[in-house]
């Protein structure tokens, strides 16, 4: 069998896993571990430089670099390997990655690994290796050609036996040329500490310094510090850092290290949860412990700054912590001391900066140089931030300035700031309790200077202040409204409206055509019970002095009862005007601005709930790409957690709104504002409980956040690409932070934080990959050879995991289902300015309903007259029941309904009736039980299965069913009994059954089939065993039952995605047939044929 | 989340609480038993990772009490019944047999020692050792437990009554991170089995939770050497969604000359080769036409690349009644249901500490800036 020459072929492509090894190489390069493979990426483009497979069935968990020698140790589980770095020319060019003499098993899993700093003459590269089972092996790799790097052999021989007890951590450490340190963390919480010599030669013996009971939890993280000076922590000369699934973060104190115990087995008669003795003489003296992260604590690891930390000892470098976690933060330490009373030296952990790097959970991986510090995810980015980095300072803006600056000292107790915006990055308008209007300028090291602009009566008791670039307009309760151009730093008033001013709104004017250029913006006042509000577009006219006096033009806007205007924007559609309202409760109304409008202008169409019945806070616009004139692109914030994007066009002197895209961003309910970056990316801010968050909503990364306390203050925000600056009021004091760089730079961002759970690829115009996870998000991807997977939206409205996706035939809707009833129909819309894919959503009304899963779905559209689409969607719930939906215009209508037996439903599939014309469908269940039934969706309200067939013995967790020539179909099903069906359906309803019992040697959780020709498929399996099969199979029609099938496994490869759930066909842009494997990330396979 | 929420989602977790259960897991041994009937003629038992101690209250009930525990019989009787509604029409007469309940058989000389790393509630019959199972001091006391007699400073690590059935239940607290979960589980597994091969008789039976994940056919083709019969069953109160399943070894035929040693125990680096003759037979590519209609595929080695490296693929076996209850499926509460408290409250993490503080601190969602502890 294994003889026959097929011709197809599996070829990797690429693969986005979670990253489980990063280290710097030299100054200007990461070295990554991402399943499997090797990258190097340049640090200065983040742009990868080389890749390479470094074993073939197991992930990489750790790299050693030697950048002076070229060499690399990569090592993952029991295998280990040298790897040479060759730069090829300068830096924008490919770095080769070589392996030297393969790999070697040392037969258990390695958990720390450290370069010898004396290895023999003839070891070209000398390792000590700890085990999880506390065994010191020495790898060496030995040259035995004359040329270095040829011809390399590896040997390994155990220096130091382990122990039967398992570790979940170690570290090794050097002390000199022959002796290791060694801290290994056991399952227990038990830390030993033991050093050994370190000889190719002699039978080493090992020593064992400490056993104690370190943490409450299982131990996952120890590291030995180097010797320390004497003024980094006046005292310790070496410090041990731990850190557990107790959450907290030890630091012991291990300086004295003649201090020898009994080995474990002879100090434990029992073992087990609590059996090391609390008070045993064997443990180093704690110097600190602290409590962070929300959860599980993997990593430890030591960080130095060139700071001066004590006067005595200039040259003493500051030591902190830095811990990574399960929560995908770091989290840096900062170590105080304090001398107590008695002349003794405290120490205490305090955290100083905690960073969210990666989206979901865990940091797999993490390293810190002298400058940097790179972590990598599960969700497959690279975090890249400094080393040491303290957070934005936020300064107080002193109260006392104001007393300074007044000409006569008011009543300082009062004196405060009201109301304030920023009127450049770097300026303040902000209004007083006393009336006055101030500018206050934010110098770089945190203090300020102030510079007053005279005071008003009118803004004593009431004031606001609002700004554009450069502008700003204060406003109070006589209805007088001053302008402050930063050009001219002069007050002037500029309008006036009667009644107590509620809101005042700027919006970019409109240049008219032919128009002169107009930098100041239009002015929309609205005042407490009026039924109008009033516009004002201002222009700067220079005197005959040379000072500038403003022209004003005004208009007054119809109100709808209860509109309350919270965001204002003036926008130009096919050569005319318009003024756009967003509302209190949600509503967007838009009015057409006829010039010499002597009475109110009534609006031209008002629609609600764009926002649900949540204020639009902030409205902006873009116009479509040439030969779209009619129209434009509406972008919308709300306080209902999203932003929106609507088809704003104007045809037949009519308005109308279309949504194209609405998602919920991953912070809020309180989106304030939104912006465009100069490279066209959205920018998006607001609150997330106590903090002010800034999002790029392109790459999808916060860019700033500042704890302020919540959103109920005043604040000011003036984005910038580095972050922006931020103001607000704490108690009655002015706060402000400005942030100069981001806090991070990710490579690859955008994968699920938590493994995939269903795929779906559209087979529309433009390919799009819809993935759905266990972090209850679905993404959609696009997937390019030069950028392989790059997510364009992610899609946040399910609260459980993921079930099923599917794509309408066209492309146009996803259909997505999960627990508690959930099932949404996002509908698609291409080419919309700036954020490319438009999604919005519509809910079934039952979502959340009860705790029912809807495990799967089959959708197909109607063909109805009229407009609209329509969609039958049958779905199969978990507790044994199925319900056949119609779903058009966004009304759901139950059709029928029904129940199978006790199992639980896994999948519907249509079947397509080949008798010709019949007005009733026919389709097939699958289920926990192992059984395929078939249904027939005849019109009636109650549904009844009409056929069972057995094809496994439990779950059918993936298939896939194709018509052959004759008119029969060929159901391809993968099973958890570890099996794959082949079955052939006749067109009369014969089922026959090939079943491969050992396809996998775990659950078949996927398949994907492409076909090859009339009747000739190439079916590829996926199982949790993380191989991917490739069987092809062929149907002699002429044949019955099972003699007619044929089946060949033709390829057995490892795939790095572990917990593989769904695949899919994939079409790679060379138009060759791709699989996509998805679990714990996502892998690509390139289909060959052979001619 | 109401409380009989979960009571909904998980049948076996209601039914566990309604039967006295510890834990819901009892029901996969009375399904494993169901299918290899693992108690037939058995009398010394090792439960390893016993505790909260479900799988040693099976034991109790069947070896010393002698009853005849199963799975209740509502969800089965809804199972039946609409077959039998299908049915009705045709003439076919469906009998449903009310089983009468034999008396309890109590069994002679019943030996059970149950070992767990938590401390475990006694149950009545049953000696408990709290010891960590690949720590090699454990197996004195084991002997001790199983062997009053036994002298410890004998040198032998063999039992002298060896036992008959060796169970465990063991798991570890996954990280997420896939292989390292899947070693600490096979390490786990060598830890049963380097006891087990210690005090096992001939001919006995050793069944152990495995993770079906990568590598799993190399501990399979590692079974397959020790033992005649290795079979990964899952059982249906197990979760399909699951990777857990348990590896049931039968005729434990342990090949000539090998020695059980915990001081050099099999699993890290150290594996048992295969003797040269029975073990290993080559499959061939055949088709097989089972009873129930499906015509099976074996691929045959040759196509396997099984053999050269030690890898093998042990047959699977789904245990208990398609009609039982499906751990998957969600259930509709019967009328008046009351949701019972666990028999057993869980044992507490090693982060109950932290979440006090939390608490202590205002809350786990306020204000994730935790100081320093005093």
């Amino acid at each position: 069998m294994s003889a026959r020459q097929e011709p197809h072929r599996l070829h990797h492509e690429h693969h986005k896993v979670p990253v489980t090894a990063t280290t710097f190489y030299a100054d200007d390069l990461l070295l990554t571990g991402e399943g499997t493979h090797l990258v190097a990426y340049q640090l200065e483009s983040q742009s990868q430089r080389g890749s390479l497979e470094i074993f073939p069935s197991q992930a990489i968990h750790n790299i050693l670099v030697q950048p002076e020698s070229n060499k690399i140790v990569v090592y993952g589980g029991s295998l280990i390997a040298l790897v040479s770095l060759v730069r090829n020319g300068d830096a924008a060019s490919e770095i080769i990655l070589e392996i030297l003499g393969g790999y070697n098993d040392v037969g258990d899993w390695i958990f720390d690994a450290a370069f010898s700093p004396s290895p023999e003459q003839e070891e070209l590269i000398c390792v000590a290796l700890i085990t999880a089972h506390n065994a010191l092996i020495r790898c060496s790799f030995k040259s035995s050609g004359s040329d270095p790097g040829s011809d390399v052999s590896i040997s390994t021989k155990t220096v130091v036996a382990g122990s039967n007890c398992i570790l979940y951590c170690a570290h090794i450490s050097w002390l000199d040329n022959s002796l290791c340190l060694i801290a290994s963390g056991t399952a227990f919480g038990d830390i030993i500490l033991w050093s050994s010599h370190f000889d190719s030669n002699k039978t080493a013996l090992a020593k064992t310094h400490y056993i104690f009971p370190a943490h409450e939890g299982s131990v996952f993280g120890v590291q030995i510090s180097p010797l320390l000076e004497e003024g980094t922590l006046r005292g310790p000369s070496r410090v041990l850092a731990s850190c557990s699934d107790d959450r907290t973060v030890r630091l012991w104190d291990i300086s004295d290290l003649d201090c020898q115990c009994p080995s474990l087995t002879e100090i434990q008669r029992e073992t087990g949860f609590g059996s090391t003795d609390e008070n045993n003489a064997y443990a180093p003296p704690l110097l600190a412990r602290a409590m962070g992260h929300i959860s599980r604590i993997w990593t430890v690891r030591f960080v130095f700054e060139e700071k001066i930390v004590d006067d005595l000892y200039p040259a003493a470098k500051s030591l902190s912590i830095a811990s990574f976690g399960e929560d995908a933060t770091r989290i840096t330490w900062d170590i105080t001391k304090s001398t107590s009373a008695t002349g003794i030296n405290q120490y205490s952990l305090h955290q100083s900066r905690v960073y969210p790097l990666h989206s979901g959970k865990n940091i797999w991986s993490s390293t810190v140089s002298d400058k940097r510090c790179a972590t990598g995810g599960a969700d497959g980015s690279i975090a890249l931030l400094p080393a040491v980095d303290k957070s934005p300072g936020v300064s107080e803006i002193k109260n006392e300035l104001l007393l300074l600056a007044s000409e006569q000292a008011p009543n300082a107790a009062k004196e405060v700031y009201k109301s304030f915006a920023f009127v450049s990055n770097d300026t303040i308008i902000a209004t007083t309790a006393q009336g006055r209007i101030v500018a206050v300028t934010l110098n770089q090291d945190g203090t300020s200077t102030l510079e007053p602009f005279g005071g008003y009566d009118s803004l004593k008791s009431f004031s606001m202040v609002a700004s554009a670039s450069d502008v700003a307009f204060v406003a109070g309760i006589g209805g007088l409204v001053h302008i402050w151009p930063q050009w001219t730093r002069r007050c002037a008033s500029v309008a006036e409206v009667h009644g107590k001013v509620a809101g005042m709104f700027l919006s970019e004017p409109i240049i008219s055509n032919g128009g002169v250029e107009n930098k100041i913006p239009s002015v929309l006042l609205t005042t407490v019970g009026a039924s109008t509000a009033h516009l004002t577009d201002i222009r700067a006219v220079l005197d005959n002095s040379g000072l500038e006096s403003y022209e004003t033009a005004h208009r007054n806007l119809k109100l709808a009862p209860g509109f309350i205007v919270t965001s204002f924007l003036l926008v130009r559609i096919d050569h005319r005007d318009f003024a756009i309202l967003g509302s209190r409760s949600g509503s967007l109304a838009a009015y057409q601005m006829l010039t010499n409008a002597d009475v109110p202008i009534e609006p031209t169409s008002i629609i609600a709930h764009c926002h649900g019945k949540d204020a639009v806070t902030a409205l902006k616009w873009r116009s479509y790409p040439t030969g779209v004139e009619n129209s434009i692109c509406l972008f919308s914030t709300g306080r209902d957690g999203t932003y929106a994007v609507h088809k704003v066009s104007y045809q037949d002197s009519l308005v109308s709104f279309g949504l194209v895209h609405q998602i919920e961003l991953p912070f809020g309910p309180n989106i304030e504002g939104l912006d465009f970056t100069p490279d066209d990316q959205l920018r998006v801010w607001g609150f997330k409980s106590k903090n002010f968050v800034v999002h790029n909503a392109t790459t999808q990364q916060d860019v700033a956040t500042t704890q302020c306390g919540g959103v109920h203050r005043n604040w000011t925000y003036e984005p910038s690409s580095s972050g922006g600056a931020f103001a607000w009021n704490q108690a009655s004091t002015l706060m402000w932070t400005a942030q100069t760089r981001l806090p991070h730079r990710s490579i690859h961002a955008g994968g699920h934080g938590r493994e995939i759970k269903a795929v779906a690829v559209s087979t529309g115009t433009r390919q799009l990959i819809a993935t759905g996870a266990e972090d209850t998000d679905i993404k959609i991807f696009s997937h390019s050879a030069q950028r392989g997977l790059s997510c364009l939206q992610t899609l946040r409205k399910h609260n459980t995991g993921i079930q099923h996706l599917q794509w309408s035939e066209d492309g146009y809707y996803l259909f997505s289902s999960a627990g508690f009833e959930e099932f949404n129909v996002w509908k698609i819309t291409q080419h919309v300015p700036v954020v490319d894919i438009g999604v919005c959503e519509s809910s079934h009304p039952r979502s959340g309903g009860s705790d029912l899963r809807i495990m799967g779905f089959n959708a197909s559209q109607r063909v109805v007259d009229g407009p609209g689409d329509a969609f039958d969607v049958t779905m199969a719930y978990s507790d044994s029941s199925i319900k056949h939906w119609l779903y058009s215009n966004g009304t759901w209508t139950l059709q029928a309904s029904g129940d199978y037996l006790t199992a639980c439903l896994t999948q519907v599939l249509p079947l397509s009736s080949q008798s010709g014309i019949s007005t009733s469908k026919q389709i097939l269940t699958t289920a926990t039980d192992g059984h395929v039934a078939s249904w027939r969706l005849d019109g009636s309200e109650k549904l009844g299965w009409r056929q069972r067939h057995k094809i496994h013995q439990n779950a059918i967790l993936d298939e896939s069913i194709h018509y052959l020539s004759d008119g029969s179909a060929l159901l391809v099903t993968a099973g958890d009994d570890n099996g794959i069906g082949l079955s052939r359906l006749s067109a009369d309803g014969e089922i026959a059954t090939l079943l491969i019992p050992r396809a996998h040697a775990a659950a078949v959780t996927a398949l994907a089939v492409h076909k090859a020709s009339n009747d000739h498929y190439c079916v590829v399996s996926a199982s949790i065993d993380q191989r991917v099969k490739l069987w092809e199979v062929r149907v002699d029609v002429a044949r019955q039952g099972t003699e007619s099938i044929e089946v060949y496994k033709v390829q057995n490869v490892f795939t790095s995605v572990a917990d593989v759930s769904s695949m899919a066909v994939l079409q790679l842009n060379d138009g060759a047939t791709g699989f996509l494997v998805c679990g714990v990330g996502m892998d690509v396979w390139r289909l060959s044929t052979s001619s | 989340m109401g409380k009989s929420s979960k009571d909904k989602r998980d049948a076996y977790y209601r039914l566990a609480k309604e039967q006295g259960w510890r834990a819901r897991s009892a029901f996969k041994l009375l399904q494993l038993d169901e299918e290899f009937d693992l108690f037939e003629g058995v009398t010394r038992v090792v439960d390893l990772c016993a505790a909260p101690g479900s799988w040693s209250q099976v034991l109790s009930r069947v070896l010393i009490k002698g009853e005849r525990v199963g799975r209740a019989a509502y969800e089965d009787k809804r199972h039946k019944e609409f077959l039998r509604l299908r049915q009705a029409a045709s003439a076919e007469q469906v009998s449903i047999d009310e089983p009468e309940t034999p008396a309890n058989q109590p069994r002679k000389d019943v030996k059970i020692v149950a070992i767990d790393l938590q401390p475990m509630s006694p149950l009545e019959g049953i000696t408990c050792l709290k010891a960590d199972i690949t720590h090699p001091s454990t197996i004195p006391l084991l002997l001790n437990a199983l062997d009053p007699d036994f002298v410890p400073t004998s040198t032998s690590v063999e039992a002298a009554q060896p036992v008959d059935l060796v169970l465990s239940d063991g798991a570890p607290d996954v990280t997420g991170l896939h292989d390292l979960d899947i070693y600490i589980q096979s390490q786990l597994l060598w830890a049963a089995l380097n006891l087990a091969l210690c005090v096992l008789k001939p001919g006995g039976k050793f069944v152990a939770k495995i993770f079906r994940g990568k590598d799993v056919d190399l501990l399979y083709a590692q079974m397959t050497i020790l033992f005649e019969h290795v079979t990964v069953a899952k059982p249906r109160s197990s979760r399909a969604s699951s990777v857990e399943a348990f590896i049931v070894c039968t005729n434990f035929q342990p090949p000539k000359g090998f020695k059980a040693s915990l001081e050099n125990p099999l699993g890290a680096g150290r594996t048992v080769k295969p003797s040269s003759e029975a073990k290993g037979e080559r499959t061939q590519a055949c088709r097989r036409t089972r009873a129930d209609g499906i015509t099976e595929l074996e691929l045959g080695s040759d196509t396997e690349d099984e053999d050269q490296h030690g890898r093998w693929i042990a047959p699977f076996l789904a245990c208990g009644d398609l009609s039982a209850f499906d751990a998957d499926a969600s259930h509709k509460l019967p009328e008046g249901h009351v949701s019972l408290d666990p028999v057993q409250p869980p044992t507490a993490p090693p982060y109950k500490r932290a979440l006090e503080e939390r608490k202590k601190m205002g809350g786990a969602y306020g204000k994730t800036k935790l100081g320093e502890m005093k």
